[in-house]
């Protein structure tokens, strides 16, 4: 009986011989759910030291010294400025910038590509090499040159680099040239970009796409001559010496700079502010998060599986575990071979799991190198997060096993060998259904009495599948939510005027500039409506500030008015509507009071910040956070009564938006033009790339669950064989037994259903209220989940739950029927 | 062609002649060789062997769940042998009542819907008056709503005897009904199929491999190596008569 190990392997081998079927399909989900968790386990690290790579080998700066919309300051005082302030020393480089709007119009032929950008004037220095890779441009926040040359250490010649990503998007190959706003014409010499246009974010934290947001990087006299602001500047970078004080030198220089340059309206930020470096670290953390949380899931759902063959194994075992029990065989040797079963399963599991593992990374350190924005992708696997994943992966199987085990064991002898143990085992909680008995006869009663009866096994199959259904609905929720924040959007962007232009002008402009004059002929315009749009912040009465874009109304008639969702549209000078998750963000409600910090004009191209005291009329109905809107008498709290700087248009009738843009982009004055869709358009076009893996991930959820369910009808028909026997003893035909079985699979398969979506909605809420709010404050995402999703979910937990025990048919079909009645269990 | 008997009924099961070899490993296994066997309605035969010597196989080929290799088996005068899978298993629910060893009752269901479902797969009208009468019948009308585990092993055959009456179908087969159960139990659960049937006019094939058990038949049938070597008509013994 207790002869050496070799007898127990060799019985537990065959053990698996009878299973290999549930053991293999177990061990794949096992795989499923290492391979994931063990292929995402790198990818934090893989983002944070991609980040690293990148911010630390451009040199990202420290402090910058950002000037307010339409402020200047001549070339060299900015630098002057710092290098007189105390502590100077503690300042390792400087170097100014002039950053402008512009439009950019880099059509050729067979293309139109006509967008909104900007164009940064840089002063250059002789180019480097780290890894490989050109650095060229500043000597803080450098530019990596991904293809073609970057700029000459040495001249103004209009030669530029621009943003790979948006060159990607629009089909653009340095060699190029492109056009800017004013006329100017740009040789593109190379692509590249620098720490602040890694992620591409529009004026005022508005959210723009790669495709849709050009920079072009040129020599800062260029930039001056392009944008016709000859010898002058708007913003420093600076890198700190190692050890020196950012908050302290912050201070002494926005000091300085406001004694030596008043009316030049600025204010020093830090690398914490840069939106596209938070974006990228949080972005990492959370997504790791969140991957974590599928992986776990998967695995969860494999270790019910495991756990569910292996109870079913050790109950069949009992009576040999007893006849063991009885002839004086140790507990710890009768253990060995249920155990050797998990052992099994778990070896498969991680086997599988690591080629999964593998795959899964080498997929992503792909898609890591295509989609990252960084010029430096740090793509080592880390092995021992892998190993200790994969170890997790291996660890489960074996205590799903232990539990069984250690209960089987513990009976005594008698028990477990009393003759018809298993068939006179309980009901289960069946004698709960059996107060409410269903129309139909007896077999009507069964599929539900059979999921009563084994409570514990119903309850880990629906755990399990609702864990797999679960990551899918959440998934497919969160675009779910993404294209309902798109439509409503949409709906509020496209209500009045869909084909209307958003024209920004140059600088703020009197209403009636010269500039201005020629654009409402009706050749141009249908009709114009001219007002203001600038960059502001919101403090809230407890020091909570958000960044917004705030338009006023034009004096006439408008082409597009913001609707109040809560509380009324704006009136008066010194009233605001914000957008719901601004009140929200901000703590105020209708009727509250906030600080408006904004650019007020005192001169010419001088410019202060102002605070001044608005109210909270109400909030409108735009997913976005950034849009605020004042009524026309708010022009004049900003300073800016009569003046604009951006205006509504509608082209005439006929006119198609390229052209409508190609015609105004001449005109002196204009710097950027945009079309009303374009944020939904950009927003939409990025969710498409999202949907594909998101359809990844739910055909394989749609697999798993087939796993799981094929799982446990497998392990009931093997547990019911003789059940199903006695009934074709009784000429119950085979399509019968298979519909209750079916029948008694959907019901398990709905609740699975059910507590998918329960679980889904639990991790949708928890990404859009907690993760992508900490991420993606700007966007307030309407979290919805769609009637095709749950149309999936139904699809992936019922579906795939009554489409498992057809797998059974040819087994049933098969069955030996006197021999099944005989055996004695 | 049924043939008529003797006395002039029809038999309800005719064996011809029907043997099932297994060909195992290059040797023959003879479980059951050229038997003849009639029953007509109403008889209370048990077959009597030893282990091995083919009970299980013969019942099993007049219950339509095993082919036989050579003969031919009429039931109610049509000739079975050769019908399609659908025509056994119509067979089985209108001809056949099964009883076995391990009962081999629904855990999920009642002890009255088990019952039912053998009234349900035969179709008859009204399935749960039938088997509300059928569990009276063997004594276990109060038991009616109770589960399996919830009745002892002889209630247990009991609710599986009245489950093979109440598909209300000419013959019952019954494989070694007492072979879980202590002797005074099983001689009462025999004793009950005994009346039972006789009212009802059913043929019943009882396996046993317990001389003793066996004295409660109207006639004995002796297997032996997969041939009949007895078949003598008994008088019942009353359960007093036997002993244990
Ligand atoms: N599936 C089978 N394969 C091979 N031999 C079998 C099979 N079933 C039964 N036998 C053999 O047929 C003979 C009769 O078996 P069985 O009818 O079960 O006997 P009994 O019920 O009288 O104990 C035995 O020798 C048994 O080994
Ligand atoms: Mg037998």
């Amino acid at each position: 009986m207790a002869r050496g190990p070799r007898f127990w392997l060799r019985w537990s081998w065959r053990d698996l011989r009878t299973r290999w079927p549930l053991v293999v399909a177990i061990g794949l989900l096992l795989a499923g759910g290492i391979g994931l968790a063990a292929g995402l386990a790198s990818m934090r690290d893989w983002r944070i030291g991609s980040n690293d790579a990148s911010f630390g080998a451009l040199r990202v700066h420290d402090l910058r010294v950002e000037a307010e919309e339409g402020a200047y300051a001549p070339a060299g005082a900015l630098e002057r400025a710092a290098s007189r302030i105390a502590g100077a020393d503690g300042i390792a480089a400087a170097t100014e910038r002039l950053i402008s709007p512009t439009q950019i119009d880099a059509s050729a032929a067979g293309r139109t590509v006509i967008t909104p950008g900007q164009i940064i004037g840089v002063e250059t220095e002789p180019a480097r090499e780290v890894d490989g890779v050109e650095v060229s441009g500043p000597s803080v926040d450098s530019i990596a040159i991904r293809d073609g040359r970057g700029l000459p250490a040495r001249g103004d010649e209009p030669v530029g680099v621009l943003d790979p990503q948006y060159a990607d998007e629009n089909g653009i190959e340095a060699p190029a040239r492109i056009r800017v706003a004013g006329g100017g014409t740009v040789a593109v010499s190379g692509l590249g970009n620098s720490p602040e246009t890694f992620i591409v974010i529009g004026p005022g934290g508005s959210f723009s796409s790669e495709a849709d947001f050009g920079t072009v990087f040129v020599p800062l006299a260029a930039a001056q001559r392009l944008t016709g602001r000859r010898d002058q500047v708007n913003d420093l970078a600076i890198a700190l010496e190692p050890g020196a004080d950012p908050e302290r030198i912050a201070a002494r220089l926005e000091r300085r700079i406001g004694r030596e340059l008043p009316g030049f309206a600025m204010s020093v930020t830090t690398t914490a502010d840069i939106d596209g470096r938070r974006i990228l670290y949080d972005d990492a953390d959370n997504d790791q998060q969140l991957f974590d949380v599928f992986a776990f899931l998967i695995l969860a759902g494999a270790a019910f599986g495991a756990f569910n063959l292996i109870s079913r194994t050790v109950e069949a075992q009992r009576r040999e575990i007893g006849i063991g029990m009885a002839l004086g065989v140790e507990r710890r040797r009768l253990a060995v071979r249920p155990l050797l079963l998990g052992l099994q399963i778990a070896i498969v599991g991680v086997a599988l799991g690591v080629l999964v593992g593998m795959a899964v990374n080498a997929w992503l350190r792909g898609l890591l190198i295509d989609q990252l924005p960084l010029p430096f992708v740090d793509s080592d696997v880390r092995w021992g997060r892998f190993a200790a994943r994969a170890a997790i992966g291996f660890a489960i199987p074996l205590l799903a096993a232990g539990w069984p085990v250690w209960r089987g064991l513990r009976v005594t002898p008698i028990e477990a060998i009393r003759v018809g143990f298993r068939t006179a085992r309980g009901g289960g909680l069946a004698p709960l259904l059996a107060r409410l008995p269903l129309p139909g006869g007896s077999l009507a009663q069964m599929p539900s009495r059979n999921v009563m009866r084994a409570p514990r096994r119903t309850l880990l199959t629906v755990l399990a599948s609702a864990a797999v259904i679960s990551v899918a609905v959440s998934m497919s929720g969160m675009l779910d939510s993404f294209r309902a924040t798109v439509d409503r959007n949409d709906a509020e962007e496209l209500r009045m005027a869909p084909d209307r232009l958003a024209v920004n002008l140059a600088g703020f402009m009197p209403a009636d500039a010269p500039e201005l004059r020629g654009l409402d002929d009706p050749a141009v315009a249908e009709r114009t409506a001219g007002r203001l749009a600038l960059p502001a912040t919101l403090r809230s009465p407890g020091g909570e500030e958000i960044e917004v874009v705030v338009e006023t109304a034009p004096a006439g008639t408008p082409i597009w008015s913001p609707r109040a969702s809560a509380g009324s549209p704006p009136r008066g000078p010194r009233e605001i509507l914000i957008a719901a998750s601004a009140a929200t963000d901000l703590d105020v409600e209708p009727g509250g009071r906030l600080t408006l910090i904004h650019p007020e004009r005192i001169g010419r191209d001088r410019f202060r910040t102002a605070a001044t005291p608005v109210t909270v009329s109400g909030t409108h109905a735009d997913p976005f956070r950034f849009p605020a809107f004042m009524s026309a008498a708010g022009a004049a709290t900003l300073g800016l009564d009569g003046w604009i700087n951006a205006i509504d248009l509608v082209p005439p009738r006929g006119v198609d938006e390229d052209a409508a843009k190609r015609a105004l982009l001449t005109r002196p004055g204009v710097a950027t033009i945009e079309s009303a869709s374009a944020l939904g358009d950009a927003l939409e076009q990025g969710l498409d790339e999202f949907a594909a893996v998101i359809r990844v991930v739910v055909a394989i959820a749609i697999v798993l669950v087939l796993l799981i369910a094929f799982n446990a009808t497998a392990i009931s028909s093997d547990e019911r064989a003789r059940e199903y026997a006695t009934m074709f003893a009784y000429g119950v035909p085979v399509r019968t037994v298979l519909r209750m079985a079916v029948i008694e699979s959907l019901i398990i398969g709905l609740l699975a259903t059910a507590a998918g979506i329960g679980l889904g909605l639990l991790i949708l809420s928890w990404v859009i209220n907690v993760s992508l709010e900490e991420v993606l404050p700007e966007l307030g995402i309407v979290g919805s989940l769609s009637f095709g999703t749950l149309v999936l979910a139904a699809i992936a937990g019922a579906g795939a739950m009554a489409l498992a025990p057809l797998l059974t048919v040819r087994r049933l079909r098969r069955m030996d029927v006197p021999s099944t009645l005989r055996v004695v269990e | 062609m049924p043939r008529p008997d003797r006395d002039g009924s029809e038999p309800l099961i005719d064996l011809r002649g029907v043997s099932r070899h297994y060909e195992i490993g290059g040797g023959t296994v003879k479980a059951l060789d050229e038997v003849d066997l009639r029953v007509h309605p109403g008889e209370f035969v048990v077959i009597l062997g030893a282990s091995g010597s083919g009970k299980t196989t013969l019942l099993n080929v007049i219950g339509a769940l095993d082919t036989p290799t050579a003969g031919s088996l009429l039931i109610g005068g049509r000739e079975i042998t050769g019908a399609s899978r659908r025509e056994l298993f119509a067979l089985r629910r209108h001809e056949i009542g099964f009883i076995f060893q391990s009962f081999n009752l629904f855990p999920g269901l009642t002890a009255l819907e088990n019952v039912q479902f053998g009234a349900d797969v035969a179709a008859r009208p009204d399935p749960r008056a039938a088997a509300r009468d059928v569990l009276e019948r063997v004594g276990l009308g109060d038991r009616a709503p109770h589960f399996p585990h919830e009745l002892s092993g002889g209630e247990q055959q009991r609710v599986a005897i009245a489950r093979a009456l109440a598909a209300g179908n000419p013959i019952v087969l019954a494989d070694e009904p007492t072979g879980e159960l202590d002797f005074a139990t099983g001689v009462q659960i025999l004793e009950l199929l005994h009346d039972v049937t006789h009212t009802a006019g059913t043929a019943v094939l009882v396996v046993t491999h317990n001389r003793e058990i066996a004295r409660v038949a109207d006639r004995i049938v002796e297997l032996s190596s997969g041939g009949i070597v007895a078949d003598e008509p008994n008088v019942p013994a009353a359960m007093s008569d036997l002993r244990w």
